[in-house]
């Protein structure tokens, strides 16, 4: 068993690799939905997709739900949304 | 947040929503993640956290959210104007915007966000639950005041376009 320490007194990363994707029209998009899985997340982003429809023509929706709000979705829901999904919206259980 | 983040890295545009007594630890992930321009939406009480919620209650969320979800997917601007930032929420575009929305609204009408990119907002006239649909300015014009209140709201916005549905030759007035 390996043990990872974490330093939270390094001070944040440096923000000069990563960058914020590039935006483009919606219209089209596949809308990746990242539940956290508390609460009403799952209604909640299914209620929002439905909402975004109505003003943008969606082309298609992938919804996932994480195992716990504290880890990131599966290595299977990670490479289906990194594969299908041209956005996302990630949340939120209330 | 996190999800939102590592999204964006894999050249996903994404934004996370959190509710507003997150708004500390959202803001704390984005910098400790070298994006502290990462967009995220909060959405505050009276909807509390972790509660049962109706479906009218979440319903209303789902749509005061999806304006501001497709304008922080589509713009490019980090300036402040449009986006929900570790800096917090601007305000600026959201009032600009609410007041021109207003001008549709008085006829029954709506105006809904359908991109914001490089300073160019594009809005739908929506006409559906209008009681007076003739009543609502044209668009050209509708498009001149809109710019005009971003403008003056310093919401770093260039030009307006507006899908005026009134405009198509397919158009047959609703009758509410």
């Amino acid at each position: 068993m390996s043990v990872i320490g974490l330093d939270p007194t390094s001070g944040p990363v440096a923000a000069s690799t990563k960058q914020r994707a590039v935006r483009k029209p919606l219209d089209g998009a596949v809308l990746g939905l990242v539940s956290n899985g508390l609460g009403e997340s799952d209604r909640i982003l299914a209620a929002l997709a439905e909402e975004i429809g109505r003003h943008v023509p969606l082309g298609g929706i992938v919804s996932v739900r994480k195992p716990s709000v504290s880890v990131p979705p599966t290595p299977f829901d990670w490479e289906r949304l990194i594969n299908t999904v041209t956005v996302a919206v990630a949340g939120f259980g209330g | 947040m996190r999800d939102s983040v590592e999204l964006e890295w894999e050249g996903i545009p994404a934004v996370a929503v959190v509710h507003e007594a997150m708004r500390g630890s959202a803001q704390a992930i984005a910098q400790v993640s070298g994006m502290a321009d990462q967009p995220f939406l909060t959405v505050g009480y009276p909807h509390v956290p972790l509660a049962i919620w109706t479906p009218d209650e979440i319903a209303e969320v789902a749509r005061e959210l999806a304006p501001k979800v497709i304008a922080l997917l589509t713009s490019t601007s980090t300036s402040g104007a449009t986006v929900a930032t570790a800096s917090g929420i601007a305000e600026g575009f959201d009032a600009a915007l609410a007041e021109i929305q207003e001008l549709a609204r008085a006829d029954g009408g709506d105006l809904v966000v359908t991109g914001h990119t490089d300073g160019v907002v594009g809005l739908r006239l929506v006409v559906e639950t209008a009681h007076c649909v003739e009543c609502i300015m044209p668009r050209t014009f509708l498009e001149q005041v809109a710019l005009s209140m971003f403008e003056r709201a310093g919401a770093n916005v260039t030009a307006v376009h507006i899908d005026d549905p009134r405009e198509s030759p397919d158009f047959v007035s609703p009758t509410v």
